[in-house]
């Protein structure tokens, strides 16, 4: 309750003297603040952190159908 | 039930953002498909087997509508967990697309081209759509299991998300395939083809996708199994990487028993009922993963991930939840019951236990999404979210009855 009164007494302070209230600066940096915004799909599915994860996967795709053409072939 | 539970939450107003709307939606046409196969083949007493040309309409809906559900789960995976597209136009001719390569395919698989002399069967859109679903949920998940520590930033948070739900979707498309399949390199079984590559471009193709889709029935497991153990060395979650371990070794004991030229019941055979063995084992793995598991990764999908919100309905979310667990060991001590001799009592001590302990609240509530979870309301550029819910299972409506349409049409060979 207490800090509501003072958001309240600060804005009205702020109105007299015609600048934007620190509420109204908030709320305009909020919106131009775009780390909501959906992340790039490279963000999510190759991290700069961690790029053999991909790496990884290819290889193990590789390997698997890789080991499957070959069994596939003898038995052709 | 669980399609009655999410349909009911899922009419209630509240903050949910529209890709969990759209993603509650999608569970709904998927558990759609189950019902309709069920009452298909049989589950009800009600045969397909009607004669005539109804015979054929039947067997292309129910197509239409795995083929629905695929598209729908695609959506699902690829907008609810993380988003993948901002553009209202592009989501809007990928489902066009997708629906309509399954229509034109109902169209080649019944219609008057399986006369030609160079038709092959085989199913293009149904087979490599799945397939390739898989191939971006099983890196999904391996990108998400072998995340060191998780969620110290917003992308890993939400990579984190993704993978959770990768995983589970995974587990509810591949996981009752995985037991009867870890065999797969063993026997030539498994390497059917229909005609020798290299008789024609369309034989080349057929098997070609054929394959793929055969590997990604297990390549999923593989992943989700080496990934679980780094997952439990990382993070030590043994309830995870336990579970998906499980499926491992559940499936190799399915081939030790199962798949050998001669099988070996001796080592067995003084602790179970031999001769039940084999089919109650198949059951146990399989028809555990088809009949009860589906359901109950179903719920937890719609809970977890924010597509219903169970505070709406708390005492019917809490029957929910006693009926999946009730239901569930009701057929695992059924299963249990040739290969053990136990008695069918041990369902209704079961239930008595989760009453007693309230074992189903504290389910529900491990269920639910965390407080601090990222769920924003993504723009979408050219439309809203909430128009597109609507469009999309309009989408779906005209393309099953354009399919029905076609199905009558070439029933009464009026399209020869």
């Amino acid at each position: 309750m207490t800090e509501e009164l003072d958001e309240t007494k600060t804005e009205a302070i702020e109105e007299e003297n015609d600048e934007p209230s620190q509420i109204a600066l908030s709320n305009e940096d909020s919106s131009e603040d775009t780390s909501l915004d959906p992340l790039p799909l490279q963000e999510y599915l190759f991290p700069e952190k961690r790029p053999w994860v991909w790496k990884s996967f290819v290889l193990m795709f590789v390997a698997f159908y890789g080991y499957y053409y070959i069994q596939y072939s003898n038995l052709l | 039930m669980v399609l009655l539970f999410i349909l009911y939450l899922g009419q209630k107003k509240d903050e949910r953002t529209w890709t969990q709307k759209l993603g509650a939606t999608m569970m709904c046409w998927f558990l759609l498909c189950h019902l309709a196969m069920n009452i298909a083949y049989g589950q009800f007493s009600t045969q397909i087997f009607l004669g005539e040309w109804y015979d054929t309409v039947t067997h292309m809906v129910l197509e239409t509508l795995w083929k629905a559900a695929i598209v729908g789960f695609i959506v699902t995976a690829l907008s609810t967990p993380m988003p993948m597209f901002t553009n209202a136009r592009n989501y809007k001719i990928g489902i066009i697309s997708g629906l309509t390569f399954a229509f034109l395919e109902s169209y080649y698989t019944w219609g008057p081209l399986t006369g030609k002399e160079w038709f092959v069967y085989f199913w293009p859109f149904w087979s490599l759509a799945p397939a390739v679903l898989m191939v971006i949920l099983s890196y999904l998940a391996w990108n998400f299991l072998t995340s060191p520590e998780g969620a110290g930033d917003r992308t890993e948070a939400l990579t984190d998300k993704a993978g959770l739900f990768a995983v589970m979707a995974l587990i509810l498309w591949g996981g009752k395939n995985w037991f009867d399949w870890v065999g797969l390199f063993s026997g030539s079984d498994f390497f059917y083809f229909d005609g020798a590559p290299g008789d024609s471009m369309l034989h080349w193709v057929a098997d070609l996708i054929t394959k793929f889709e055969t590997g990604m029935i297990i390549l999923p497991m593989f992943v989700l199994s080496i990934g679980s153990i780094m997952y439990l060395r990382n993070r030590g979650s043994v309830l995870l990487g336990g579970t998906i371990l499980g499926f491992l070794i559940l499936g190799l004991i399915h081939f030790l028993f199962f798949s050998g030229e001669s099988q070996d019941y001796n080592s067995t055979a003084r602790f179970f009922n031999e001769e039940d063995l084999r089919e109650s084992f198949i059951l146990l793995t399989h028809g555990t993963m088809q009949s009860l598991a589906r359901p109950l990764i179903v719920l937890f999908i719609a809970v977890r991930f924010g597509m219903v919100q169970t505070e709406h309905a708390p005492d019917l979310s809490r029957a929910m939840m006693i009926m999946s667990l009730a239901g569930a060991m009701s057929v695992i001590t059924e299963i249990l019951q040739p290969m053990l001799g136990i008695s069918q009592l041990i369902s209704g001590f079961f239930l008595g236990a989760i009453l007693a302990f309230e074992i189903e609240r504290k389910i529900m509530q491990a269920m639910q999404p965390p407080a601090n979870e990222e769920n924003t309301d993504w723009a979408l550029i050219d439309g809203d979210g909430d128009s597109l819910v609507k469009w999309t299972n309009t989408a779906f409506g005209v393309y099953i009855i354009a399919t029905i349409i076609l199905g009558i049409l070439i029933a009464k060979e009026v399209m020869i």
